[in-house]
């Protein structure tokens, strides 16, 4: 290593430690202002103040050492010493200043640490000059601080849980491992079962032995017969137990393995909420208010990926519930209250279920506004608003751009509120709940999945393969006859609840082909977003099951419609589909009008074109064939060819319902059958050709029974591009033209 | 020798009529001598005295891949076309297993996902990358998965049978062929195996367009 390398590793070092330090710092000297008499707290501080300033001076960075040692001066000082007496604000804002000047300078880069530290020479040095004045000014002997300064390195309260850093992508792994395991183990019972069996037949056999009548002179024989079958029982016996001892056993530990890697991704809540006890602070004293922050179920564990995303929820809801859930100090007063008010976080496990609730004691929810909003916005008409019940109006407050603040202030009321949380939520799979007591104060009940990696999710088939689909997200699964679907101008639908729901098949939203025919009855997941429902057609619902799910591979990028990869119980492979993105893929295709109309029932011939998404770039797509056939076997046939090949294939029935299909573009051959209704595949080639650019070009291929010389001279004299006759058909010739014509696909 | 287990055997169509009376192979006396006469056989004639006089001449010496410089190659089938990769870049080859399209990204090359001992990986045709012809027969159980591994990158392949492991040295190289097809741009050198040539591939280019199969513009 050379000296820059080490230099910067030092700093990377450095700045770790600094966030670290600066963490403790803030939290400690906020619990020391809430109560002076918090245990450890003042210690703490001296503490992180010293290890700030050591290290600083290992790396040579003065100025950051100097700011340290002014931090440290002031803590010594009898300005803190006042035990049992609050501290003065004005000093505990200036210490969180400078640990905020400290923090901005650690952030970023650490090999840039020094220049930013120039940057911010000033500014630091005006602060130290702060501090230290502080501290000597309320010195009574100025000497006295020098004496005793080191503070002596108090023996830690708790012995902190020790943490080790494993790579994210290790524990990855051992948790892959963890997981075949598991499945691995289920093996061993199926195989004792079988065992059992084996078991069985050999009683059964000892049992005809037993009545089996040798000739005489052969008893001796049978005797032994019976000693051996005896000794066969018994050893068969012993094993069997063997082995179902063995199989629990293993499978007791791959499931306690198991449980254990995914709690190594769990980090006690309160990790996730550093930051939060400062921004009450702040937030409360520009408001005018005062705000006491309690938390509760601080080490209950939360999955680390959830936690990372929470915080932005809960500072939002925080946000809110300072801003226009508490009362300012007179408020409060007159209203009977404590004027500090009382904002508390609790967090535990209930039900298999993270629950957070975030409560205030303020004056709750206005509902009288919430109504007057509502009816102004016209989310709902004055007629019925005296109908809804307090849920309801409370629910309301979820509504995008819904907020009963009088004016925009800086802290929140933007119309931006709730509703961003509320998607947070959803994007983690939870749900989020309001309530409120006029006077009492407002909750707000965040129920969460405990972890990331373990979804509920319903396996359906789509395209004939297995994905998953995240139950948190389903409204309603249900099976509709064929005579209940409503089917006008192409569209179908589905009566639900006296609402209409369209009907979206889901093989062209992931890019795949659709099927021939409908299931009957029909396998629809009713799905909603932002107040709009969809009914999302699948060919079959198979079950429910957890599935621990894994990112997609990075190699893929982000997939439409895909939120994440899992293994299903007999190790194959599988897909988890991100409902907001499907249902962002419905809207868009509706939109550009790119959905195919759902099937007709099974038998019934269709068209089946896909939709191509816009973020694939057609050199990445495989080539897509249109074969126009009006014989349905025809199709499927030369559709199966084309698709072995890697091709892929849109069909149509005849010329006409071809070339409605080609005008969506997108397509880059037409293998078209010349004898079919409406239009025939000759006029279909004429038709395109007098089309403009690209469709005017586009190949086309003639397959047809006609081979007579006369025939193939039409085709061609009317713009086919290759003519061939389905008498000396083979798939060879066909792919070799299609080869020659558009390339491999 | 006659391998007559593998022909009327338990490992072929088990027509043998000793069968009847042994039940397995195993227990039968053909199969037993054929063993033991395996273990017991003469080293050829000239075995000894060549390899003395090998080593005991210096010249000979050269030739003697050492660990150094030896390449280690995996020789394999797929479909007629016998090709090899280095050995250290396959982590490890398994029996196949389900492949799962992947919507919007699955083409000809790239196939889908696959479970290798509980991960889950990207899977590829090389058939379909090298503009192979495909295989005449029909799969046969010597079909395998090779999983390869670049640094975090893995890739899992579809074989169609592993021919065995080839230790040979730079020298036996020859500089790759003028490029005719997609398979020749990926060729690193030329060997010889056995009575044929066999095309190395060249595995970071290999890996390489395999990524760009999946990749986002």
């Amino acid at each position: 290593m050379n000296a820059a390398e080490e230099q910067r590793r030092n700093l990377e070092l450095f700045a770790e430690e600094l966030a670290d330090q600066l963490t403790l710092l803030s939290t400690s000297l906020l619990q020391l202002e809430n109560d002076a008499n918090s245990p450890g707290c003042r210690e703490n501080l001296m503490r992180a103040a010293h290890t700030v300033k050591g290290a600083a001076r290992m790396v040579g960075l003065q100025p950051i050492e100097a700011l340290a040692h002014a931090i440290e001066e002031l803590l010594t000082s009898p300005a803190i010493e006042l035990a049992g007496q609050a501290l003065d604000p004005e000093m505990v804002t200036l210490l969180l200043r400078a640990f905020d000047e400290l923090a901005t300078v650690g952030q970023g880069k650490p090999e840039l640490l020094p220049v930013r530290l120039d940057q911010q020479a000033q500014q630091l040095e005006s602060l130290r000059g702060a501090l230290l004045a502080r501290a000597r000014g309320s010195t009574a002997d100025p000497s006295a601080p020098e004496a005793g300064l080191e503070p002596a390195p108090a023996p830690p309260t708790a012995t902190p849980e020790r943490v080790v850093k494993v790579d994210a992508q290790q524990l990855n792994r051992i948790a892959a491992l963890a997981g075949e395991s598991m499945v691995a183990v289920r093996w061993l019972q199926p195989f004792a079962d079988g065992l059992q069996q084996l078991r069985s037949r050999q009683r059964e056999l000892d049992q005809l032995l037993a009545r089996w009548q040798p000739q005489p002179g052969h008893e001796n024989q049978l005797a032994m017969i019976l000693e051996k079958q005896q000794q066969c029982q018994q050893l068969l016996l012993h094993q069997l137990d063997e082995l179902e001892a063995f199989a629990r056993r293993s499978n007791t530990i791959a499931h306690r393995l198991y449980g254990e890697v995914l709690n190594a991704n769990m980090r006690p809540f309160h990790e996730g909420l550093v930051g939060l006890p400062r921004l009450v602070r702040d937030l409360a004293s520009s408001l005018g208010k005062r705000v006491r922050l309690e938390l509760v179920g601080r080490s209950t564990l939360v999955d680390r990926d959830i936690l990372r995303r929470l915080e932005a929820p809960i500072n939002h809801a925080v946000r809110n519930a300072i801003d226009h859930g508490l009362e300012t100090p007179q408020g409060r007063r007159s209203a009977g209250k404590p004027e500090q008010g009382l904002l508390r976080l609790e967090a535990l496990h209930r039900g298999g279920m993270l629950s957070i609730t975030i409560r205030d004691d303020g004056a709750g929810v206005d509902l009288a506004a919430v109504r007057e909003r509502a009816i102004e916005r016209g989310l709902i008409d004055k007629g019925c608003v005296d109908d809804l019940d307090e849920a309801e109006l409370l629910e309301l407050l979820l509504r995008p751009g819904f907020s009963t603040a009088r004016q925009v202030s800086e802290v929140s009321g933007r119309g931006v509120g709730l509703d961003v949380v509320q998607t947070m939520v959803r994007e983690v799979g939870g749900s989020l709940r309001l309530s409120s007591t006029t006077g009492g104060g407002t909750s707000l009940h965040f129920q969460l999945p405990l972890t990331l990696s373990v979804v509920r999710t319903l396996l359906v088939q789509i395209g004939g393969e297995t994905y998953a689909v995240p139950l948190a997200r389903l409204d309603r699964i249900v099976a509709i006859p064929a005579t209940a679907i409503d089917r006008h101008e192409g569209k179908a639908s589905l009566q639900w609840n006296g609402r209409a729901i369209g009907l979206i098949p889901s093989q062209p939203l992931l890019g795949l082909p659709l099927p021939g025919g409908l299931a009957d009855p029909l396998p629809v997941l009713v799905l909603s977003d932002q107040g709009q429902s969809y009914g999302l057609v699948v060919e079959q619902v198979l079950g429910e099951q957890d599935l621990v799910v894994r990112p997609l591979d990075q190699r893929l990028g982000a997939v439409p419609g895909l939120a994440s990869a899992a293994l299903l119980g007999d190790g194959a492979p599988i897909l988890v589909l991100d409902v907001g993105d499907l249902l962002r893929l419905v809207q868009e295709a509706l939109a550009s009008g790119a959905l195919p109309p759902l099937p007709q029932r099974e038998g019934a011939p269709t068209s089946t074109p896909t939709i191509t998404t816009p973020t694939a770039t057609p050199s990445h797509q495989p080539r897509t064939v249109l074969v126009v056939d009006d014989s349905r076997m025809v199709r499927e046939s030369l559709g199966r060819t084309l698709e072995g090949q890697g091709y892929r294939v849109a069909k149509a029935v005849d010329g006409q319902d071809a070339l409605e299909q080609l005008q969506s573009g997108g397509f880059d051959l037409v293998v078209s059958d010349v004898e079919m209704p409406r239009l025939d595949g000759f006029n279909l080639v004429r038709r395109l050709r007098a089309l403009d650019q690209p469709l005017a070009s586009l190949p086309v291929l003639i397959l047809s029974s006609r081979d007579q010389e006369s025939d193939r001279i039409t085709g061609m004299e009317a713009g086919a591009d290759r003519y061939l006759a389905k008498g000396g058909f083979s798939e060879d010739s066909l792919l070799k033209a299609v080869q020659d014509l558009i390339g491999p696909p | 020798m006659h391998d007559c287990w593998n022909q009327i055997g338990v490992g072929g169509d088990r027509s043998c009529a000793t069968l009847n009376d042994v039940v397995h192979c195993h227990n039968c006396a053909v199969y037993s001598s054929a063993g033991r006469s395996l273990l017991e056989r003469q080293p050829p004639a000239d075995y000894l005295p060549g390899w003395t006089s090998v080593l005991a001449d210096g010249s000979g010496a050269e030739r003697v891949v050492t660990g150094q410089q030896a390449l280690n190659l995996m020789v394999f089938r797929i479909g007629e076309e016998v090709l090899a990769l280095p050995l250290e870049l396959l982590q490890e080859v398994t029996p196949p297993s389900d492949i799962h399209s992947v919507p919007h990204r699955s083409n000809g090359t790239f196939l889908g996902l696959v479970n290798i001992r509980g991960e889950i990986l990207l899977a590829a045709s090389l058939r379909r990358l090298l503009d192979l012809p495909a295989a005449s027969t029909p799969p046969a159980a010597g079909q395998r998965m090779a999983v390869t591994a670049a640094g975090e990158e893995q890739w899992v392949i579809a074989i169609d049978e592993v021919l065995g492991i080839h230790l040979c040295s730079p020298d036996d190289l020859e500089p790759p062929p003028v490029v005719h097809s997609a398979a020749d741009a990926l060729t690193q050198a030329l060997f010889a195996w056995k009575d044929r040539r066999v095309a190395l591939l060249d595995g970071p280019r290999l890996l390489n367009s395999l990524r760009r199969q999946v990749s986002q513009p």
